[in-house]
This record gives C-alpha cells, sequence and structure tokens, in this order.
C-alpha cells in the first residue's frame, strides 16, 4: 500500500517493539515518512501515538525493531542532525517566567548564534503563529490557544525539514485549530515534512497526504485517504426519516431491488440505505422513491470516511 | 560561548522574574530570623562581654575573672543584688556557687553554662579526674557558651544551602524524562555544559548574595556580627551556596520524584541537618556531638554554623581551610554524580 522512494526517506520505523513492564506500547509497528509528505499518525488516546514520536527522537528507549531519522539512529548527538528536526510536542514546553518573544529567541538561539538571524527567526515565528500582539505579553496570560500557537513558534522556529507536531490542536477552539493547519499546510509548502498526530479523524482527512492508522500499538493501515476507504467494503449511508406512515416491510423489500443498494434496515419510520459503490447511486435512489410517491421529512446522505476505516479495522469508532 | 552567555541571561531573567523563588530565597531567611529574634526575646550581640556581678569571696573568682566572655565586677551581696534589680548586671554569681539571674536571655544561657561547666569541673577534679585538654572537647565548650549566636549560625548555615532548590528547578528543565520542557529541549542542539554552567553561577551567586543580605540584616538591625572575619566568612558562604546548588542537582537528576516533592524533601533535609547541628537548640547537638559524632562531622549545615561561629565569635581560623575544601570536594563529587545521572540518554519511560 506505501508507495515511497527509500532514498527520499525521512523516517523510517521497522518492526518497532517497545514495553512498559506488561503493556506492550508499540508492538511491531512500522512507519516511513518521505520528504515533503505530511503524513498523519491517527488513533485514539493510549495507542502508541507519541510513544512512537518519542522513539523517534530518541527519548525513549525500545526493545525491539529499528528506527532511522535522516539514515541515522534516533538520539543522534550530532547538531546539525538535531537542527534538521523540530518538535512540538502535545505538552505546553517552554519557559512560563519569559514573554512571548523571550521563549521563541530563546529556541532561536538553541540553533543560531547570530543574533541577528536569531532575531529575524523569531519574528518570522512570530509572525507565522499570529503572535504579533502578544510579543511581550507573559506567557502566563495568554489564552490556551495562544499558548498552543507559542508552543508551535518554539517548534518551528529554526525552520526544521523534518517537523514533528504530537496533537498540536488539543483542547483548542476551532477558530484556533483552522489557524494552526492551515499553518502546517504552509510549512510542508515552505518544504517541511511532516509528521502529525491527531485523534481527530477531519484533521487527517483534510491535512495529510497519508494516513498511519495505530491502536494498540500496531499498525491498523496506511495509506491515502482513498487507499485506506478502499480498504473495507465501502458503502454510501443514506438516512431517510418518512414523513407518513408507511408498509415498511413492503417498501424496504422494493428500495432492496433498486440498483446498488446493497442493504437496507430501519424502523419506526425511520430507515438507512446503504448503496455500493459510493457516490453513484443517489440520484437513482430518490427518483425510485418519487415514482413510488414515498414522502420523507429529511434525507442526508453520508459517504464513507476514516471512521468507517477505523471502525472496520478496529471494531471500534473514532469520533472528536 | 555564545550558547553559555545565552543560558546566562536567560537564567538570569528567568531567575529575577520568578517572585516566588525570590521571596523564598530573600525574605523567608530575614522573616524567619526575625521571628526567631522575637520567639527568644531579641538578639543582644553576646560577643559583647556578659556584665556580671561576683559576690566577694566566691571560690571561682579567679576564673571567671580570666573569660573574656565575662564582664566581672565584684561586690558584696548586697551590692550584687541590687545591681541586678537595677538591670546593670545579667547575673549574679554567689559565693555559695548559685546563679542568680533576672530573666531569661542569651546573656543569662551564657551564664548558665558557664556556671553548669565550672561545677562540672570541680566535681571532676573531687573526683580525680584530671581532664586531657589535648582533647577537642574546649571548642565544643566554646560554641556552648552562646546559645543564640550558635544557632544562628547553624540558621545561616542552613539558609545558605538554599542554593538546593534552584539546582532541583535546573535539573527539571534539562533532564528528559522530568518535564515537557526538558523533553523538548532534549531534542535541541541545547550544550548541557553550559546550561549547567551558566546556571551555576548565576545560583550561587544568588545564594551568595542571599547570605550578605542576611548577615548584613543580622548585623545593621539584630546587633549580631557574623561578618567579623567577612572575606572568610563571605567565602565560607560562598562554597556552601555552590554545595546546596549540587545537592540540588543530585536529588533533582537521581530520581523521577515530582517537583512538588522534592521540594518538600529538600526542606525536611535541611530543617533535620539544622536541628542536629543545633538550629532548634544546642542541647540536641551536644547529644550527636557526644554521643553519635559522626552525624555532625558530616553535616554540611553544623560544618558551616560551627565555621561561621568560630570565625566571628571566637576568632579561630584553625581547621576553616580544611572544612571549606572538605565542602568543595563534596559539591565536586555530587556535581559528578549528578552530571551522570544528567547524561544524554533514552529512558524507559517519560
Amino acid at each position: 500500500m506505501e508507495m515511497h522512494d527509500p532514498s527520499l526517506t525521512v523516517c523510517s520505523m521497522r518492526q518497532v517493539v517497545k514495553n512498559y513492564r506488561e503493556l506492550r506500547a508499540l508492538d511491531r509497528f512500522d512507519l516511513d515518512i518521505c520528504e515533503g509528505e505530511i503524513v498523519g499518525l491517527l488513533g485514539p488516546n493510549g495507542s502508541g501515538k507519541t510513544t512512537a514520536i518519542n522513539c523517534i527522537l530518541g527519548l525513549l528507549s525500545f526493545d525491539e525493531g529499528e528506527i532511522t531519522v535522516f539514515g541515522e539512529p534516533p538520539g543522534s548527538k550530532d547538531p546539525m542532525l538535531k537542527s534538521r528536526i523540530g518538535l512540538v510536542p502535545s505538552d505546553l514546553a517552554y519557559f512560563e517566567e519569559l514573554s512571548v518573544v523571550e521563549n521563541v529567541r530563546y529556541f532561536a538561539g538553541l540553533y543560531e548564534s547570530d543574533k541577528h538571524r536569531q532575531k529575524q527567526w523569531a519574528d518570522e515565528a512570530i509572525h507565522f503563529t499570529g503572535l504579533e500582539k502578544f510579543a511581550k505579553f507573559s506567557t502566563k496570560k495568554l489564552s490556551g490557544g495562544l499558548k498552543r500557537r507559542l508552543n508551535i513558534a518554539c517548534g518551528i522556529v529554526h525552520r526544521p525539514r523534518f517537523l514533528i507536531l504530537d496533537e498540536p490542536t488539543i483542547a483548542l477552539d476551532a477558530q484556533s485549530r483552522n489557524y494552526v493547519l492551515d499553518g502546517v499546510r504552509e510549512l510542508n509548502r515552505q518544504g517541511s515534512t511532516v509528521l502529525y498526530t491527531t485523534h481527530y479523524l477531519e484533521e487527517a482527512e483534510t491535512l495529510c497526504d497519508r494516513i498511519v492508522i495505530i491502536d494498540e500499538g500496531q499498525r491498523m493501515a496506511a495509506g491515502t485517504l482513498d487507499e485506506l476507504i478502499d480498504l473495507i467494503d465501502p458503502t454510501e449511508s443514506v438516512f431517510i426519516e418518512f414523513s407518513e406512515a408507511q408498509d415498511e416491510g413492503d417498501l424496504y423489500a422494493f428500495i432492496r431491488t433498486l440498483p446498488g443498494v446493497v442493504g437496507v434496515e430501519g424502523q419506526n419510520g425511520k430507515a438507512i440505505i446503504r448503496l455500493s459503490p459510493p457516490g453513484h447511486h443517489l440520484a437513482g435512489l430518490l427518483e425510485a422513491l418519487r415514482s413510488q410517491e414515498v414522502a420523507y421529512a429529511s434525507l442526508h446522505s453520508e459517504l464513507p470516511s476514516l471512521n468507517d476505516v477505523f471502525l472496520s479495522l478496529t471494531g471500534k469508532a473514532l469520533r472528536d | 560561548m555564545k550558547q553559555f552567555l545565552q543560558h546566562l541571561k536567560t537564567l538570569g531573567t528567568l531567575t529575577l522574574k520568578d517572585k516566588g523563588s525570590l521571596f523564598w530565597v530573600f525574605f523567608y531567611p530575614l522573616i524567619l530570623i526575625t521571628l526567631m529574634a522575637l520567639t527568644f526575646g531579641g538578639i543582644q550581640s553576646s560577643m559583647d562581654p556578659v556584665k556580671v556581678a561576683v559576690e566577694k569571696g566566691h571560690p571561682w573568682k579567679v576564673a571567671l575573672f580570666q573569660m573574656d566572655i565575662l564582664d566581672p565586677v565584684e561586690m558584696d551581696e548586697q551590692s550584687a543584688l541590687e545591681a541586678l534589680q537595677a538591670r546593670d548586671v545579667w547575673g549574679v554569681f554567689r559565693s555559695d556557687k548559685s546563679l542568680g539571674v533576672a530573666e531569661s536571655s542569651a546573656q543569662t544561657s551564657v551564664l548558665f553554662e558557664i556556671a553548669s561547666e565550672l561545677q562540672r569541673h570541680e566535681k571532676a577534679m573531687r573526683l580525680g579526674v584530671r581532664p586531657d585538654y589535648s582533647k577537642d572537647f574546649v571548642r565544643t565548650a566554646d560554641q556552648e557558651t552562646d546559645m543564640m549566636l550558635s544557632i544562628l549560625s547553624v540558621t545561616v548555615g542552613m539558609f545558605s544551602l538554599y542554593a538546593y532548590f534552584a539546582g532541583i528547578g535546573m535539573v527539571d528543565h534539562i533532564q528528559a524524562n522530568l518535564s515537557p520542557l526538558a523533553a523538548r529541549l532534549a531534542v535541541t542542539p541545547l550544550s548541557r555544559g553550559s546550561y549547567l554552567l551558566a546556571g551555576t553561577a548565576i545560583n550561587t551567586f544568588l545564594s551568595f548574595a542571599e547570605s550578605l543580605v542576611l548577615l548584613l540584616y543580622l548585623k545593621w538591625v539584630w546587633r549580631v556580627n557574623f561578618l567579623v572575619d567577612a572575606p572568610r566568612s563571605l567565602f565560607l558562604l560562598f562554597v556552601a551556596g555552590l554545595l546546596g546548588l549540587t545537592i540540588g542537582f543530585l536529588i533533582g537528576a537521581s530520581n523521577r520524584w515530582p517537583m512538588k516533592a522534592k521540594i518538600p524533601l529538600g526542606i525536611i533535609l535541611m530543617l533535620v541537618l539544622g536541628a542536629f547541628g543545633g538550629m532548634m537548640s544546642t542541647e540536641l547537638r551536644v547529644f550527636f556531638d557526644r554521643h553519635l559524632p559522626i552525624v555532625n562531622r558530616v553535616n554540611p549545615i553544623h560544618i558551616i554554623g560551627r565555621e561561621l561561629y568560630r570565625l566571628n565569635a571566637l576568632r579561630m581560623t584553625d581547621g576553616y581551610a580544611l572544612s571549606v575544601l572538605s565542602l568543595f570536594l563534596v559539591a565536586l563529587f555530587l556535581f559528578g554524580a549528578a552530571l551522570f545521572f544528567m547524561r544524554p540518554r533514552p529512558f524507559r519511560s517519560l
């Protein structure tokens, strides 16, 4: 399923096993991230996303398998290699006593000794995260969304080639979340390869070139959104609420005869009709219902989503 | 070098902006000393000789008149009583070897200790015991002569180790398994060496400043002078600050207890060491000196307090260099041990 050019691999995990005593956090986990990609690591809380990141960064030891980042084992002390990597952790991680600009400049200074360039980088990161108006604010006075943006600014200030964002939008309002997602797209456009972990389906669907689904430390599937949907038996679900009493038995029997209908279920004036392949048979269904003079109060259709994939692969739903 | 200067600037800013820490470092010691002074009914510097009446014909008259710590005046019984009532003297050594005082104070404690010591000495002589003056007990006895000064010197010693708290805070910033910030910094090209060096420079200086403020406060407000031998006293406290910081480094790096556990641990450790060293009362220290001397021989607060006392109350410098060197070497050892725990490595868990 995964198509990648090994020469462009930024990060690779092969059959990685990580145990926390009896708990297996990563179970023969594989991951490949190629230059220029936005890879989403999607899984519920406790699925192993952050453990995978910490192993990649060399913060955590692992029991089996192999990890390389830019061809080197994790945890390299080479400052040049470290300069290529940026981390935005899920926890807020900066100096609370410093102001926004002091924090960002401090992180810039860890990578760049030239003061002029430090300032330029810091200004750009502050501008990029929309924190100009708050640059001199004490971080303690920032709202939750602004603190998240500062957390990002500290991670991107040195323009990393490989940016790891660990659930950066956790506990953010919709506006701030969109701001962050737009920012990640822009960073990617500017050349950063991105590993983005989330348990929000919509983020993975809209942001990521490829998605890796992780559950209980195992890689359940990987690929583009379309490839993942193709993995399951995809159906389009049509939800109908009838406005008049119907002889549901006869009606459902009629619907089952329609082209593309693979299933009907319902009761008390509500029904779900499954169509396959998705996106092709809705118009025919509506025409058939009209021809039978079936009146309905509401009707909407849902194309197969990542949640269906997740549900199919893991047996559980992954909803916000 | 550039990163060192950057850390120096950042850590300096962090320190100045952390008003909570500044309170504990600079104001808490002053408040505690003030409370202690009020509890003990004032700290008069008993480095000034204690004025005392000695009744005519007192069998210890010669000994009492030879003690520098006393300012004795020979009087008859009636005059001595009147002088005591008028508070012209702190006490009266009566000819029947009893001691009369009018109130409790550090000065009367000195008189009580002298009277007790002379009685013990006399009893020993009666029993045929010949004290071995080559032994070191004179030093202990000297320290017992002024309870308040002794307590204060140990208290200053305890506060001089307060850099401990900065030490655990610094480790919390750079050991990846201790905090999210440390984990983040661990994946940057941050130089731990320059970070630790910058933090050591700032916090040792801060600890030194704290000790200086405390000593000046004691001198100017409470008339207790621990700056009689200022260069040696200050150097001692400088090294003590370094030691406190490295204790913080080691305790911070050697386990995964959260800060909210490491801070009380430090407070308890210092109070216990301070108590053993005589901060609560000299009796506990004397008990350890007599029955478990090893405790206070390795107790840094006792060592610092003892040297401060000896330098300033007794003007004694023998043993000072060895004490300072010992403290410095221990600090160096702790720093090395802490570096071992802080070495960059992947952890089993974060």
